[in-house]
């Protein structure tokens, strides 16, 4: 599979494919498939938003909860306690607070440590964070923020109450899929080449004239970015945010999502999310079946499937779908370097 | 038995020194310590335009370290690296890179897991990037322009054929050759190769010593190569310098250095330290 | 003010030796295999559990022989855990990218979990210190429990039979010899993988004899792996990964920040100890003490 030749076709299709689908299911299915809907489309940003950094540019992050719950915990404190601000303000404050804090991470640690040191870091971080959360009182400490407002959508010409029917539903799906859109040009393009440069050798794109420590950190960023938009986009969704958003258990799921559907693919987590979207409706009133079931999954994608199921798929069209191999399987390149 | 002191071999380095053409690459007074072992002793060392410098030496003699310290893998302990009149001691490789320089490694380093094409096309991408041309954000192919550059330079060394093959699946030749395309597509006016004909047949040796001959020839590069094959160096080289336990001991041109009693010694073994 | 003083220091000792009984099999394996074990907090925890429901059937008079012989069923328990942890997944890692034994380990930690939220429950459970260690010396202000007394035993026992066996017998060199560099241990005939297996059953025993003889000291609960791990985890990292020595005195170290912490600043429990951890992988990610990654 070539990198510098980019085929969008099926991207685009599998995008519109999505899009419709979840712009017609306000008109066939019940409140409760329609939240789960959403927050699947939130996942989806979350999960392709952690595995940009981490498929594209090598940076593992197991603290990616800390960018999602300062997008959600910004959203939710402005929309109650800062009102006169225009939603689009409120999430462009939320999406910038999580950039920076992704700027700050990647500059203290990202330049010293790699690989798993750097995880752990952030995994401190994400621990910090939430601690500060829950002792925080304009935040709601253990409790959370509650009643969060969904904010009428003020484009100038035209003001949309998204607190009016199924409105902020179609507001958060064209913006995931604007999003998604926003992360697949820069995963496609010659920027997203380089990434794959500094990740595939380090060295080797270091003296290619590469920065490799100024990649890393816009990939990084470029990644808390979009985790927090995906939290600013859950505030008013969910209309309640408590500290478990910012706990490391959160952390893994676009962990999970990226590694089940495939993390060498761009729309791997996509396929993740919506498959654990499914799992996780059939087990919700099951007592610890849900950590069995995700620490099962992932451990066993990571064990047996290490290509997720796209991966999988990917093997199997090219054995039996009478193409020939040209390489569309990724090739691990763990142990060849050092 | 001590046949030289230190300050009879630096004064035999010094007397040596620049012979033809600006100096493009220049170590003066270069020291590399790893903890307490020291690998390179005060090590002077010229690349002229249009030269081509073969630093030999004995296994172990630090000739991969002076390598490593030239290209901008590791920063020197003490001493200074000039880079067309420009000290770059401190600077990483991306930055000399920028400057000119284009290297390989001892064992070829490609993208394993993108095709030799896509390996050499995104090479070019990243000089264009230095030259501040990214292509913008819609642009997501790679433009025809940079493919067919690479194409060109995949048929310039033989690589056409295998165009389409992983990095990882490459065949070891191949894959130093892909090594060469790549370190070419950054339009380099230094290239420093690092044993380019380690591991190789006879056979391939040949062929590879007439392919950076003619490479350098026709890009009119300046090279720096560490080798200790003494047929290569002696075809290749229009200058030598010997490293002998760090040290630069005698630097010079081809038919100076062979007739050297010194180098001799050393060549010839009496002397610990070789392999 | 005295009083504040010893307080302090006698909750960093024992918040120190409780996190220390948990992070030497983290340490350890690590140390040997390079493996940051995530689920090690999980059977930890579950260590705890085994030690609950054997205890149970002693109600509230728990003699300390029994407490010991509880912590001594977990331990097995969680050795023989380990022997088909080992050989399902450990096994499996050994040629997989740093970051991915991460995500499998953490995985497991998610299992373990499950595993205990199923079997256990939710609520909150726990077990009170056995006879002859439920009361308390009072030295001047300060009151201090004796079961307190026992965990501080407890890790500094741990701590001298662990470095004598690592640096005082052939089996210590041995594992010395593989931490440093398997392939040379497996080219002089050591059977390196054999020693991996007793090297993580070993770690798992650890982490059983852990839960056990912690049991008492906080309640249990299916957050109990996460508080301790994380504990660990800025252990062995501030340890400088890998050494047992390394992992005592960073037990120390932050427990005296804990216990600064928790004096200081007790509406912000946990802020001082991960900005701690922050800094010090930030300023020196190789950890606090020194480089070497050996046990």
């Amino acid at each position: 599979m070539s990198i510098t030749t980019v085929r969008p076709l099926s991207f685009f299709l599998s995008l519109a494919a999505l899009l419709v689908v979840a712009l017609l299911l306000p008109h066939f299915a019940n409140r409760g498939i329609i939240f789960l809907a959403g927050i699947v489309a939130i996942n989806i940003v979350f999960g392709i938003a952690f595995n940009f950094a981490f498929a594209k540019a090598g940076v593992l992050s197991f603290g990616h909860a800390m960018f999602f719950a300062v997008g959600a915990y910004a959203t939710g404190y402005m929309t109650i306690n800062q009102d006169w601000m225009p939603f689009l303000l409120i999430l462009l404050v939320a999406v910038s607070a999580g950039a920076l804090l992704a700027i700050v991470t990647a500059l203290l640690a990202l330049r010293r440590a790699g690989g798993v040191s750097f995880a752990v870091i952030t995994l401190a971080l994400g621990a910090l964070i939430h601690v500060i959360i829950t002792k925080t009182t304009v935040l709601g400490r253990n409790d959370g923020l509650a009643g969060i407002a969904r904010p009428p959508l003020d484009l100038g010409v035209v003001s949309i109450p998204l607190g009016v029917g199924d409105n902020y539903y179609y507001f958060l799906i064209v913006t995931c899929a604007l999003a998604v859109l926003l992360m697949w040009g820069l995963w496609s393009n010659r920027f997203g080449r380089s990434l794959q440069a500094v990740k595939s050798d380090p060295a080797r794109a270091d003296f290619l004239g590469i920065d490799v420590d100024a990649k890393r950190l816009q990939a990084f960023t470029i990644s808390g970015t979009m985790a927090a938009l995906s939290g600013a986009l859950f505030a008013p969704w969910a209309q309640i945010v408590s500290p478990e958003v910012a706990l490391w258990t959160q952390s893994t799921m676009p962990v999970l999502f990226a590694l089940l559907g495939g993390s060498a693919f761009f729309l791997g987590p996509a396929v993740g999310a919506i498959l654990f979207g499914f799992l996780d409706y059939g087990t919700r009133t099951m007592v610890g079946v849900s950590d069995l079931l995700v620490g099962g999954l992932l451990l066993a994608v990571v064990l047996a499937v290490p290509g997720g199921i796209l991966g999988m798929l990917s093997t199997l069209w090219n054995r039996f779908g009478g193409r020939r191999n040209n390489g569309a399987t990724p090739v691990a390149t763990s142990e060849v370097h050092q | 038995m001590t046949l030289h002191n230190e300050t009879s071999l630096a004064s035999r380095a010094a007397g040596a020194l620049p012979a033809h053409g600006s100096t493009l690459l220049q170590a003066r007074d270069v020291f590399k310590n790893y903890g307490p072992i020291k690998v390179l002793k005060n090590v002077n060392l010229d690349l002229a335009q249009g030269e081509r410098h073969v630093v030999i030496g004995p296994n172990g003699a630090g000739k991969s370290t002076l390598f490593k310290v030239l290209s901008g893998e590791l920063p020197p302990t003490s001493g200074t690296i000039t880079l067309r009149n420009e000290d770059v001691s401190t600077q990483k490789g991306y930055r000399r890179v920028r400057k000119g320089v284009g290297r390989s490694f001892q064992v070829a380093r490609v993208f394993l897991e993108m095709t030799a094409l896509d390996n050499v096309a995104v090479s070019i991408e990243a000089r264009e990037a230095n030259c501040g041309r990214n292509g913008g954000f819609l642009a997501l192919s790679t433009p025809r322009a940079i493919i067919d550059e690479a194409l060109g330079l995949l048929s310039d060394l033989g690589l056409y054929a295998v165009k389409d093959t992983q990095g990882a699946v490459l065949a070891h030749g191949d894959r130093k050759r892909l090594e060469l395309a790549m370190s070419l597509a950054l339009k380099p006016k230094i290239l420093m190769l690092d044993e380019p004909t380690a591991g190789m047949s006879p056979t391939d040796r040949a062929a590879a010593v007439n392919l950076i001959d003619r490479i350098v020839r026709d890009n009119q590069l300046s090279l720096l190569l560490t080798e200790h094959d003494m047929g290569v160096v002696f075809q290749l080289g229009t200058r030598l310098s010997v490293l002998h336990y760090g040290e630069v001991v005698v630097s010079g041109e081809p038919d100076v250095v062979r007739a050297d009693p010194l180098v001799r010694e050393i060549y010839l073994g009496r002397k610990s330290g070789h392999a | 003010m005295t009083g504040d003083l010893l307080t302090i220091l006698f909750n960093a000792m024992t918040w120190s030796m409780a996190t220390f009984l948990v992070a030497s099999g983290l340490t350890i394996v690590f140390g040997i295999l390079h493996v940051l074990n995530f689920s090690h907090g999980g059977f930890f925890m579950i260590g705890a559990y085994v030690a609950y429901t054997v205890l149970n059937y002693f109600g509230f008079e728990i003699p300390l022989y029994a407490y010991l012989g509880g912590a001594l069923v977990a331990a097995v328990a969680m050795g023989v855990v380990g022997v088909g942890v080992d050989a399902v997944v450990f096994r499996r890692l050994q040629n997989v990218e740093g970051v991915y034994v991460l995500i499998a380990t953490y995985a497991l930690l998610l299992v373990c979990d499950g595993f205990v939220k199923l079997v256990w429950g939710l609520n909150y459970l726990s077990v009170s210190p056995p006879n002859g260690l439920l009361d308390a010396i009072f030295m001047g202000d300060a009151i201090l429990p004796t079961f307190s007394l026992f965990v501080i035993g407890c890790g500094l026992v741990v701590f001298l039979l662990l470095e004598g066996v690592l640096n005082h017998t052939s089996v210590g060199r041995t594992l010395q010899a593989i931490a440093i560099d398997p392939w040379m241990a497996r080219a002089v005939g050591i059977d390196v993988s054999a020693v991996y297996r007793a090297t993580v059953v070993a770690g798992f025993a650890l982490a059983g004899l852990a839960g056990g003889l912690l049991v008492a000291n906080q309640s249990l609960s299916p957050e109990l792996a996460h508080i301790y791990i994380l504990q660990a985890f800025g252990v062995v990292i501030i340890g400088g990964m890998g050494s047992i020595r390394g992992a005592f005195v960073a037990s120390i170290f932050l427990g005296f920040v804990e216990a600064v912490s928790a004096t200081y600043l007790p509406n912000y429990p946990g802020v001082l100890f991960f900005a701690t951890i922050a800094l010090v992988l930030v300023i020196r990610p190789q950890g606090l003490l020194g480089k070497e990654a050996t046990a």
